[in-house]
């Protein structure tokens, strides 16, 4: 007993089978295995055959390979948990996108509905512009026919014009003929009216002037010439006046015909303002 | 324990007297005192009784670590673990674990002074704690620990070649 006091508690509690065996029962497999090995003593108590000792640490061997194995993949699956809580996120989060994107395309069809009508109403509207757009064609080769029409008149008038003033300056001529001829006429009737005085006192004279009878004949047969020519010249004043009036008849109807053209041109001028307003149209 | 509360409560004011291998004494309540079944059959055989029980195996260091744990057990039920498969070294719990935090004479001589006083839930605990200081040592890390010879013979050094060959593939 004295000897067992001196030992160390460590020493003493080792070498109590009975206590060895009680730390031991709170050991496990693995462990006993590899408690066995360390003495004699031990060896004794934790008795195994060799070959049952050789296969139980090759299962242990395999049951430690497969713990790491299934720490591994429990790891592994830890992970993958955490990726999948992050796609699952991320698949959240694309499905909002999505959804946000389907309203998105949801609108953008309204939109391309409302773009479809606009452009059809657009391509209307462009038919009906067309369709203005050549009848303003159409009506631009009207003006174009009509400008050069009114050029045309309105060369006519300015010819027309010329030829009034000539006609003008010719009949104030014609006047001024008529008037010298008038004139001469007058003078030729004062003559006449002198002649035949003359006449007259020839004739009293007559009997006086036998023998200037022949003379007087002749005379009156000088006479008689100009009397044919101032026939011929009042059939000439005649003519002319016939001519004159004529000329102012002309004047009148050039006057008419120019009043009617400046018509037409206002006309042309309303249409004209009534289209340019319809080209305005937007 | 069958007679009821009211020995119970008797016992509770009674006191026993222990005393260390070094001649000290220690006075300690009956119930804590009886936690030790060595203790409890001693009492039973001798009766009522002034005298110090001598107790000349346990220091008085270690009597007091031993009080300690059996007045905070005071109260517990000890149940036994005699059922071999349900035996396991993880089952301390955090006031055991530091009660167990003492140098390995200490620990030791607690495991002597539980073997001693039978004093079950000790003894368990304090084997528990040398199996789990045993746990995941090689054989050469446990005899370091435990200050043990290595007494193989080559031929029994062989053979234990032999059977830890696969934990040596490792």
């Amino acid at each position: 007993m004295s000897t067992l006091i001196m030992i160390s508690p460590v020493t003493n509690v080792l070498t109590t089978p009975e206590l060895i065996y009680h730390i031991f029962s709170f050991s496990s497999v693995e462990s006993l295995l590899v408690t066995r090995n360390v003495c004699r003593q031990w060896r004794a108590i934790i008795n195994l055959p060799t070959e049952y000792a050789k296969y139980i640490n090759f299962i242990q061997h395999g049951f430690n390979n497969l713990k790491e194995e299934f720490e591994e993949a429990n790891d592994q699956n830890f992970h993958l948990s955490e990726s999948i809580d992050e796609l699952h996120g991320d698949i959240a989060d694309y499905e909002n996108h999505i959804s946000e994107l389907e309203a998105k395309i949801f609108e953008l069809e309204d939109e391309n509905k409302n773009l479809k009508q606009e452009l059809s109403e657009f391509r209307h509207q462009r038919g009906r512009l067309q369709f203005t757009n050549n009848l303003l064609n159409h009506s631009e080769g009207q003006i174009e026919t009509l400008r050069y029409q009114a050029d045309k008149l309105q060369y006519s008038v300015d010819e027309l014009e010329t030829q009034n003033e000539w006609f003008k300056k010719y009949t104030e001529n014609l006047q001024e003929k008529n008037q010298k001829l008038i004139f001469n006429n007058e003078l030729l009737k004062a003559k006449k009216e002198q002649v035949r005085e003359f006449v007259k006192e020839l004739r009293g004279i007559c009997e006086e002037l036998v023998i200037k009878d022949e003379k007087l004949k002749i005379e009156h047969e000088e006479l008689q010439e100009v009397m044919n020519e101032f026939d011929e010249l009042r059939e000439r004043n005649e003519e002319l006046e016939f001519q004159l009036g004529k000329l102012e008849y002309t004047q009148e109807e050039l006057e008419e015909d120019k009043k009617e053209l400046k018509n037409i041109i206002k006309e042309l001028g309303g249409e004209i303002k009534i289209l340019k307003e319809r080209l305005d149209i937007p | 324990m069958a007679t009821g509360s009211t020995s119970t409560n008797i016992s509770e004011l009674k006191k026993i007297k222990l005393t260390s291998s070094e001649g000290t004494e220690f006075v300690v309540d009956k119930d804590v005192g009886e936690k030790s079944i060595l203790l409890k059959n001693m009492l039973e055989d001798v009766g009522e009784n002034d005298m110090a029980i001598p107790l000349p195996n346990v220091t008085g260091p270690i009597l007091t670590k031993v009080i300690e744990y059996c007045t905070h057990h005071r109260d517990d039920f000890f149940i036994s673990q005699d059922d071999d498969n349900k035996k396991t070294s993880d089952d301390i719990d955090e006031w055991d674990s530091e009660f167990c935090k003492v140098d390995q004479g200490t620990l030791f001589e607690l495991i002597l002074a539980a073997n001693y006083l039978d004093i079950k839930p000790l003894l368990d605990l304090t084997c528990k704690t040398v199996a789990n200081m045993i746990k995941g040592k090689s054989p050469e890390e446990i005899r370091k620990t435990f200050n043990i010879a290595n007494d193989f013979t080559p031929e029994e050094e062989i053979q234990v070649k032999r059977e830890n060959e696969w934990c040596e593939e490792r």
